[in-house]
């Protein structure tokens, strides 16, 4: 059992998504994006903690801060932000994911992260917009 | 030597071997006792002898039914014994890696089930003695 496995099956539910995906055409990352995506979702860990039983770890209790991110073109302004937002609340909202060494107990939308737009910081005539969400992973470990 | 709590036991059964419980996470046994009061003429103070121990405790846990999930067994046992109208035999292990020292004895329990919108199902149950009580 690795922690690790609550994270990759997030990224993985999330980037197997198909209209996500048209949304969110760079990609699904945790933690960081590549150079040069403009529209993409990133995964955070927020912080969480192992709950014991009697001698093992009975779950985990996991917040991630998922935000779909897009810079500001032509094409896409906030409201694709917010499209790609509202379609990983309806992935993940109620989810039950699959991590080895664990059973799904449950996956649940916390807590609203509102459009925060950003000026680039190397090109500040570029904007992005951010819009997402906290989301609560209760994974039973096996 | 100090312990941790990290590795308790609770067994139950209606005879030996008691079965281990899965998905407990805490026990506590309190041996309160009352005082009788034998204050006669002239003492200088209250003057009081101890009643007998009243053995009394709680264990919590997780609500599973998954056979197999936990490795030391599922919450059925437990919840049977809640119900059942004859007292079971319990222990108590401080430290499973020492199993010579615990407390052992029938009792009666009863079960208090808790269902948070946000956390985990659990168990819960008071118990007291229904017998003599030892401490091994």
């Amino acid at each position: 059992m690795a922690t690790s496995a609550i994270t990759n099956a997030i990224v993985a539910l999330l980037d197997g998504d198909a209209p996500l995906a048209a949304l969110a055409p760079d990609g699904v990352y945790y933690g960081a994006a590549p150079p040069h995506a403009e529209r993409f979702v990133i995964v955070l860990f927020a912080h969480g903690v192992a709950v014991p039983e009697f001698g093992r770890r009975a779950y985990e209790d996991k917040y991630y801060a998922i935000r779909a991110v897009v810079r500001k073109t032509t094409d896409t302004d906030l409201a694709t932000a917010q499209d790609a937002a509202a379609r990983i609340e309806t992935i993940l909202d109620g989810a039950r994911l699959l991590a080895p060494g664990y059973e799904p107990m449950g996956c649940f939308f916390e807590e609203p992260l509102e459009p925060e737009p950003d000026v680039d910081e190397t090109d500040d005539s570029v904007r992005w917009f951010s819009v997402g969400g906290v989301y609560r992973v209760q994974m039973s470990c096996t | 030597m100090r312990i941790s709590g990290r590795y308790g036991l609770v067994k139950i059964g209606a005879a030996s071997p008691l079965q281990s419980l899965g998905s407990i996470n805490g026990w506590d046994l309190s041996e309160g006792r009352n005082y009788i009061d034998v204050t006669s003429f002239m003492d200088t103070n209250k003057v009081s002898v101890p009643d007998l121990p009243d053995i009394s405790g709680n264990i919590k846990g997780f609500y599973d039914l998954d056979a197999g999930s936990p490795v030391a067994g599922v919450s059925l046992p437990w919840l049977e014994a809640a119900e059942a109208v004859d007292p079971v035999l319990m222990e108590l292990y401080p430290d499973s890696n020492n199993m010579m020292r615990y407390w052992a004895g029938p009792a009666y329990l009863d079960m208090k089930v808790d269902v948070p919108v946000a956390g985990a199902v659990t168990l819960a149950s008071a118990f007291k003695a229904s017998g003599n009580w030892s401490r091994n």
